[in-house]
């Protein structure tokens, strides 16, 4: 029928974009996640730089040569020129672990794309960067509680699966306690690694609390706060009634310019209050508005934020 | 409620459209935001002011009052109006007669008949109509119109007097009162015994029976004759109660007492008295001593007349048919002289001209001018005429005394003067004519009596006699009852009437030209007066007496048998039909200021 090509346009205009495209792809692949030396990995195939020294054929350091050392590490020319074995020791590239925490709480429903969607796409960008490092991946979500999307996974193979895992998540909780996640998550994985949080904060109260459970040098954590446009600017002026996206609660306001200026006072307030507290944990905080193109805004917004490199 | 254009309801289709609008813009209001922690942090935003709290489906409902008035609006609404059951017109009846002045107990029959109708009044919607009606010998309307103090006020002026109460009278004058369209209804407030009365009548009728059995004694009749030295009385005296009554009657002339006679007469039973008395007195009255419920009939008056005869002159060259018809009318002394001879007839009550007239009409009280010769300067007389058999049309006082003019000889074309009127005319030839000449009354003959068959005729002696107490008559009757009508037979068209009782006192004052006086109240001894270039004259002497045999017995009788539907089946009168539409447009353009007012901008 000629209507259904009506609505099937606008269905498909208001069908979110895919998590990936070739523009991003392209994109990604000139990035990786920036992970600390000190951050504890694996030197298996990993290519993140290592506080550790080891025997290595391309070295930057000596030592003296201990039993058990391998030989083919000894450096011949020093022992020649001093009669004493050493061995030649050289940094190693390792594997870290990457944990995106992905916020799934109803708020994140909210904006225009919403920021759930944009929280997806960052995931999956975040998840390929990890994969294609050959980084051990995990990706969870939380709610009131921690669920885990996809993972433990490592290298390109397990790409299609996490995508999959990433699309298949749903905004579907109800409040959301970052805190509480954090502290949960650091619990079950005490050998630290790169946690980035994907959240709109908004349940960001115990925030303080959740970064204490993660220390550094054993975690470093990034933090990119989600916003919609909404979140920024009151939509509209007038006589309006607020809904709360996640209790359902509502409050009818009259929102003129005074009241959507002392609006933005409060939300620049609360902002460098997080700020504040993630600076004071160690802590990378990143503001990323949900309608930002991710190859052409957040990535580049990133490196400058030095999460990704 | 009729549509003019029922096509205007098709723009209820937008009612729908409001609808749809209003959830749109239902949804446009209401926000969705992440979370309203930071909404509340800020300082709590109250309304501006109160406009805000008006429930949004208030607007809804208002805005579908609007659209929904103006289709109706459109569609030209006509209501043909609440009052389908129109509005009452009650017509009160009030018997008047003087039976109903009776006191018994504190208050009067008539007092308590005028409560009653002013609580009848008083419970009227604003709607219904109300006519009062006085039911006395003559009815008559007292009051008429809405039910408000202009009634109320009409109706406090009602008085009980005068014999009789003329019920048929009464319920017809009520029922042509009663205006179609409105539920209509009769009420009589009657203590029985009105005659004559209706066998049914054409509207609801509700009988209001006042009074009950007071007893009542009363003189019915009072006559006075006087004779050449005494004069004659006579008194009928009726104990209309259960107890036999024992009273004194006194009789008196001008206030002094004649007689003194004990009376005692039997239960339910009357009496006669009859007096020959020696006095020169001009009125004589009948005293009851004692009270009872009715004292306005306990006393009489009466008039005693003067013993003279009237003095008639016949001015005629030929006297002789006019002389003996004059002759033959009791009461009169007839003087004919010729004309030669005619001086000025000072004092005489009737001059009669019989084939001549003066150069001017003498200063007389009335003038009879028969067969008036042509060419005179007071009347426009022409040549005979033979009008023939033609039929005669007469007014009082003559009647049908004539069938035609076969028997009139001599009928001259008479000019109707300006001051008279015709009261006998055979084809459009006037015969008599009568009117007013600077105070006098004069008679215009336009026939011979002794050229045709008339004088041989027994109708000539009795026309003449008509015509002699038509001129000649007293100005007032001798003696009426209370509140009876009578009528002034003076020529008194340019003078005040004015009615003075025995003690001088100014009763009426009554405008020029009246000559039907509507009653006196109270009984006594009145004297009317007429004023005449600013001297009051007296026209004459009335005794006026409440005493009358169908008033004297006061027990109050049941309703009378009367006809009558249950129901006005008058058909109601459809209200005149209301557009609504300007109330609807109005209605909308309030509704549309209030949401103005109510929305915040």
């Amino acid at each position: 029928m000629w209507f259904k090509s009506i609505f099937g346009r606008k269905a498909r205009a208001d069908a979110p974009a895919p998590l990936f495209d070739e523009a991003l792809l392209r994109r990604l692949d000139r990035v990786s996640l920036l992970a600390p030396r000190r951050l504890r990995g694996r030197s298996i195939v990993g290519e993140h730089p290592s506080a550790r020294l080891v025997p290595t054929s391309i070295f930057d350091d000596h030592r003296r040569y201990s039993p058990g050392d391998d030989i083919r590490s000894i450096d011949w020319n020093a022992y020649a020129h001093q009669n004493v074995l050493y061995v030649k020791l050289g940094e190693i590239e390792q594997d870290i672990n990457v944990h995106l925490l992905c916020d799934r709480s109803r708020s994140m429903g909210t904006g225009q794309p919403t920021k759930h969607h944009a929280a997806q796409r960052l995931t999956a960008a975040l998840g390929y960067l990890a994969l294609t490092r050959h980084d051990r991946l995990r990706i969870s979500a939380f709610d009131e509680s921690v669920h885990s999307v996809f993972g433990p996974a490592q290298g390109k193979a397990r790409l299609v699966e996490m995508v999959r895992s990433v699309e298949a998540l749903a905004s579907a909780g109800g409040r959301s306690s970052l805190g509480d996640a954090l502290a949960r998550l650091a619990a079950r994985h005490r050998d630290g690694g790169l946690l980035v949080v994907l959240s709109d904060l908004l349940s960001s109260d115990d925030l303080a609390a959740g970064l204490r459970a993660l220390p550094l040098p054993t975690w470093r954590v990034v933090v990119i706060h989600l916003l919609a446009p909404d979140d920024l600017e009151p939509a509209a002026l007038g006589s309006v009634e607020l809904e709360d996206s996640e209790q359902g609660e509502r409050l009818a306001l009259v929102i003129d310019d005074d009241a959507a200026a002392a609006y933005r006072r409060a939300f620049a307030r609360w902002q460098r209050q997080i700020t504040t507290t993630c600076a004071a944990r160690g802590a990378t905080y990143a503001r990323v508005m949900s309608d930002w193109p991710i190859e052409r805004q957040v990535v580049p917004y990133l490196r400058a934020r030095q999460v990704l490199g | 409620m009729n549509l003019l254009l029922p096509l205007g309801l098709l723009a209820l289709a937008s009612v729908p459209l409001i609808i749809v609008i209003h959830l749109l813009r239902e949804r446009r209001r209401r926000l969705v935001v992440a979370s309203l922690a930071l909404w509340r942090r800020i300082a709590p935003p109250q309304p501006r002011d109160r406009r805000v709290r008006w429930p949004r489906w208030w607007r809804l409902l208002l805005h579908l009052l609007i659209a929904g008035a103006l289709a109706l609006a459109l569609a030209q609404p006509v209501f043909a109006g609440w009052n389908l059951v129109p509005a009452r017109h009650l017509a009160i009846v009030i018997d008047t007669s003087a039976s109903m002045a009776a006191r018994e107990g504190t208050t009067s029959r008539i007092a308590e008949a005028r409560r009653r109708a002013a609580e009848l009044v008083r419970a009227s919607g604003g709607a219904d109509r109300v006519t009062v009606i006085a039911a006395g010998a003559v009815p008559r309307i007292v009051a008429e119109g809405d039910a408000g103090d202009g009634v109320l006020a009409a109706l406090a002026t009602v008085e009980a007097g005068g014999a009789g109460c003329d019920l048929a009278a009464a319920l017809a004058l009520a029922e042509a009162a009663l205006t179609a369209g409105f539920t209509r209804e009769i009420v009589v407030f009657s203590d029985g015994g009105a005659t004559p009365v209706p066998r049914r009548v054409g509207v609801p009728l509700r009988w209001e029976a006042v009074g009950g059995d007071p007893g009542n004694r009363a003189i019915t009749h009072f006559a006075v004759r006087r004779g050449p030295a005494e004069v004659a009385v006579f008194a009928h005296i009726v104990n209309d109660d259960d107890r036999p009554l024992a009273t004194v009657a006194r009789l008196t002339a001008d206030g002094v007492t004649l007689r003194r006679e004990n009376l005692g007469i039997a239960p339910r039973s009357a009496t006669d008295l009859v007096w020959t008395v020696r006095t020169a007195a001009t009125t004589l009255s009948l005293i009851l001593d004692g009270a009872d419920a009715l004292p306005a009939d306990d006393v009489a008056y009466a008039r005693i007349g003067t013993p003279a005869a009237l003095e008639v002159v016949l001015v005629s060259p030929r006297p002789e048919v006019m002389l003996r018809a004059l002759a033959s009318v009791p009461g009169l002394t007839v003087r004919a002289v010729a004309p030669a001879d005619a001086a000025p007839p000072a004092g005489s009550a009737l001059v009669v001209y019989d084939g001549w007239l003066p150069a001017a009409w003498p200063d007389v009280g009335a003038i009879l001018a028969v067969n008036p010769p042509a060419g005179g300067t007071l009347l426009g007389v022409g040549a005979g005429v033979a009008p023939g058999a033609a039929p005669v049309t007469a007014a009082e006082p003559f009647g049908d005394i004539l069938a035609n003019s076969a028997d009139l000889g001599g009928i001259v074309a008479l000019e109707v003067p300006p001051w008279a009127d015709v009261l006998m005319r055979a084809d459009d030839h006037p015969l008599i004519v009568r009117g007013s000449v600077d105070g006098r009354t004069v008679m215009v003959w336009a026939f011979d009596p002794a050229a045709g068959a008339l004088a041989t005729r027994l109708a000539f002696p009795i026309l003449v006699g008509r015509a002699v107490r038509a001129l000649v008559a007293r100005a007032t009757p001798d003696q009426v009852g209370v509140a009876e009508p009578f009528v002034i037979t003076a020529s008194v068209a340019d003078a005040g009437i004015r009615i003075v009782d025995a003690d001088a006192r100014v009763v009426a004052a009554l405008p020029a030209g009246t000559r039907t006086i509507d009653g006196i109240a109270a009984p006594g001894i009145y004297h009317i007066e007429a004023q005449f270039g600013g001297t009051w004259l007296a026209l004459g002497t009335v005794a006026v007496n409440a005493g009358d045999p169908r008033e004297a017995r006061l027990v109050a009788l049941p309703a009378p048998d009367i006809a009558a539907p249950e129901r006005d089946v008058a058909a109601p009168v459809r209200p005149q039909p209301q557009a609504w539409w300007p109330w609807l447009v109005g209605l909308a353009l309030a509704a549309l200021l209030v949401d103005w007012w109510r929305v915040p901008r």
